[in-house]
């Protein structure tokens, strides 16, 4: 197999480079991208644990919506749901894609790091930093308005600020993974050829990039409204300016609709590496997959859906490009799918036992297919879902798909970063987020039917069986935290363990070329330069071509 | 006497000049969204005031002169950012500094302009939903300048120690490409402030 070229000085200066400092100082001054991105997977998986607790208390509270019993007050209780939708968004999925990026992204297209590596580190420290901010703010009473206006305020400004600082962040994240898949590419390797998850990941990356501008506009502005004009009275009138209650429409878009969706367009493309190589063979229609996630991508971007768009009498989420979009949104996933199941119906044979990464990533595919079509059904205005828990209900199915695709990416690509494969608790881990995702969606969508508002309760007198949908999809929120902590177990083990004697460098017979290195990468990824690529699968070239090699010296 | 000819070398690969563009490009295209919402949010707050038969500013508060001052300051800084480009890429290093030394200058003309314009119109920050917005939009150009004006600074020091040349030009190129993005959006916020007012 030719997949490095090896001129023997080279190789031997990479085997002989000294081994990397250990310890905290050089946790908190690394810019090894593997490094960072572990450190995005533990800490998002950690944060992941707490905030889906968060989401079990909160289901709690919604068994019964005739009074609060487990907060002192409604707002609280809206306080502690916006964390656990901010903090499953920003603190767990988003990083947790994106720790993965940075972790496998430069060694899938063959380069020896990821650019701006010390970008790529300030953005990670900002990340962590202002997240733990943004939590520290819910704990106090903070939180992004509250419909009695009790929230404190400068916890508040808190959660803006600390919000903005992990959306700056992010985005810086996302500028190093895009530009190391655009610009530390190997020679040939055009984009059509860059693996299905690194341009997922570049698609995403643009994605949010975009998301994120529109976001930190809205902050800056809330943030502006709410530090000065806050309390003060409006020109005029005797009225104090109220802008709590007005807080979160301003940024829901981010978390309903198809953007909500946008967060998780690396779930296709995670898919889209696991599936051929579990199936054994060169994904047909390659281009395709390429074009469907990048069209999932643009569709997805909807952060003009907010309520100052809404006016002239017509809601924007009834305007017919909103409503269009929806629709649309199912068509690239149904493309993703459809070539998936292709693969697997044409390799069935090669299949054998289920692999975790597989059953996970395509888990993740089909929780997501349910969701976009379930967006879709929100946005017909005969149904009047907008605003009802089915907004709560597709933001658990896309939280949910994203959660399922990382954790199929975590148990097909640790064993090329820790040299350790994880174990069948990740398999259980996947099955308890496909189950919690649906139960805990599902639920809720149809509750919305049954006209449920997006946040009820004190006093909200319900229809028959909403109570009863309630307490399945707070069984869907128990099963979502079961699965994140057993992934999260799973991981820190296999990480804490290291490699393992027996580890092979591509156990699983991969594609790409991060399977052409050592299982864990050496600090520079490869000990040689990378051979020119010249397909999708340079793996499955070189073996390809050994027989004719083996023939010709015959 | 024989002349020999010394063949030289091939010169040593270059570090990817295209990565620090690719990234630039694209943090730009974030920012260029952020103001692209809060101009977009400044344009639909102005609108439903005036539908709702309020007044946005006072009149005289907004008056077109000191926006076109400003304006035409951002717009000679482009000439003097593209002359030290060109400068630099044809090693004509004093011409280089020159020209980065008036772009920061302009740079801190378009401060002093802004900074004396927002004392003198005597508003209060929190005194509109108007006056809110004048300073939210205002107030992230000049935070956008500042950076711009950071990149060229940076770039001057590379410069001056050699490390930009005709040979690497992808750093000034980077500056310049911040640079023009702030006058692009100055462009846009003179239009919605200014002219619309």
């Amino acid at each position: 197999m030719t997949i490095t070229e090896a001129p023997p000085e080279t190789a031997t200066v990479a085997t002989d480079a000294p081994d990397p400092a250990t310890g905290l100082y050089d946790l908190v001054t690394t810019g090894d991208h593997k490094k960072l991105g572990a450190m995005y997977i533990g800490l998002a998986l950690a944060f992941g644990a707490a905030l889906t607790v968060v989401g079990v208390v909160v289901g709690l509270e919604r068994i019964d919506l005739a009074s609060v019993d487990l907060y002192n007050a409604f707002d609280q209780f809206v306080q502690a749901w916006q964390s656990y939708a901010v903090g499953l968004v920003f603190l767990v999925v988003v990083p947790l894609l994106l720790g993965l990026a940075t972790a496998v992204v430069p060694l899938q297209v063959g380069s020896p790091a990821i650019a701006f590596p010390r970008a790529a580190a300030a953005a990670f420290w900002g990340w962590l930093i202002g997240g733990g901010l943004l939590l520290a703010s819910f704990i106090v009473d903070g939180g992004f308005g509250t419909p009695g206006g009790l929230a404190d305020p400068e916890p508040t400004v808190l959660s803006i600020v600390s919000l903005a600082m992990v959306v700056i962040s992010l985005g810086l994240a996302s500028v190093c993974v895009a530009t190391t898949v655009i610009g530390l590419r190997p020679a040939g390797m055009k984009l059509h050829r860059v693996p299905l998850f690194s341009w997922s990941m570049l698609v995403a990356s643009v994605i949010w990039l975009a998301s994120f501008g529109v976001l930190a506009a809205n902050l800056v502005w809330l943030y502006v409204q709410f530090r000065y004009q806050y309390g003060e009275p409006i020109a005029g009138t005797a009225e104090a300016t109220e802008v709590q209650p007005g807080m979160w429409a301003q940024i829901q878009w981010a978390f309903s609709g198809p953007q909500a969706f946008a967060w998780i367009i690396p779930v296709l493309g995670i898919a889209g590496e696991t599936v051929p190589v579990a199936a054994r063979l060169r994904q047909r229609s390659y281009p395709v997959l390429l074009v469907a996630i990048g069209a999932f991508g643009l569709l997805s971007f909807s952060a003009y859906a907010q309520p100052a768009f809404s006016r002239g009498g017509l809601q924007v989420t009834e305007q017919a490009v909103f409503v269009g979009q929806s629709f649309l949104l199912i068509l690239p996933v149904l493309v993703v799918f459809g070539a998936l199941a292709d693969s697997l119906r044409i390799g069935a044979r090669d299949v054998g036992a289920p692999r975790s990464w597989l059953v996970a990533s395509v888990l993740g595919v089909l929780v997501l297919l349910v969701g976009v079509v379930l967006t879709a059904v929100r946005a017909v205005d005969d149904f009047a879902l907008v605003g009802t828990s089915a907004d709560s209900g597709t933001l658990h199915l896309a939280i949910g798909a994203g959660l399922l695709g990382a954790a199929g990416g975590l148990a097909f690509w640790t064993p090329k970063l820790v040299g350790r494969q994880l174990t069948p608790l990740t398999m259980v881990g996947a099955l308890a987020l496909a189950g919690g995702a649906l139960a805990g969606g599902g639920p809720d969508f149809i509750s919305g039917l049954l006209d449920q508002p997006f946040l009820a309760g004190d006093g909200y007198i319900a229809d028959d069986g909403v109570e009863a949908l309630n307490l399945l999809s707070m069984i869907g929120s128990v099963l979502l935290a079961v699965g994140v902590i057993a992934v999260l177990v799973d991981v820190v083990g296999a990480s804490v363990r290291g490699r393992a004697d027996d580890a092979a460098d591509d156990p699983w017979g991969g594609h790409t070329l991060e399977w052409a290195t050592s299982s864990p990468p050496p600090p520079s990824n490869f000990s040689a330069p990378v051979a020119p690529v010249r397909s999708e699968c340079p793996l499955l070239d070189a073996t390809e071509s050994e027989p004719d090699d083996d023939q010709e010296e015959s | 006497m024989a002349t020999a000819t010394t063949e030289l070398p091939p010169a040593a690969e270059l570090p990817r000049p295209r990565t620090l563009l690719v990234g630039t490009s694209l943090a730009l295209a974030g920012v260029a969204m952020y103001f692209a919402a809060i101009m977009g949010i400044y344009a639909l707050e102005r609108q439903e005031a005036l539908r709702s038969g309020s007044e946005w500013f006072s009149p005289g508060t907004v008056q077109v002169a000191p926006g076109v001052v400003m304006w035409f300051t951002v717009l000679l800084s482009v000439v003097t950012m593209q002359w030290a480009v060109y400068a630099l890429a044809r090693n004509i290093r004093v011409q280089a500094y020159l020209a980065l030394l008036l772009t920061l200058m302009f740079g801190g003309a378009v401060i002093n302009q802004t900074s004396f314009y927002l004392t003198d119109i005597g508003l209060g920050i929190g005194e509109s939903t108007a006056s809110a917005m004048l300073f939210t939009v205002v107030g992230s150009f000049l935070a956008l300048l500042m950076v711009a004006m950071l990149a060229v600074m940076l770039t001057s020091v590379r410069a001056l120690i050699g490390q930009y040349s005709s040979q690497r030009t992808d750093g000034v190129v980077a500056a310049s490409m911040i640079w023009y993005l702030m006058v692009a959006v100055y462009t846009g916020l003179w239009l919605l402030i200014f002219v619309t007012k």
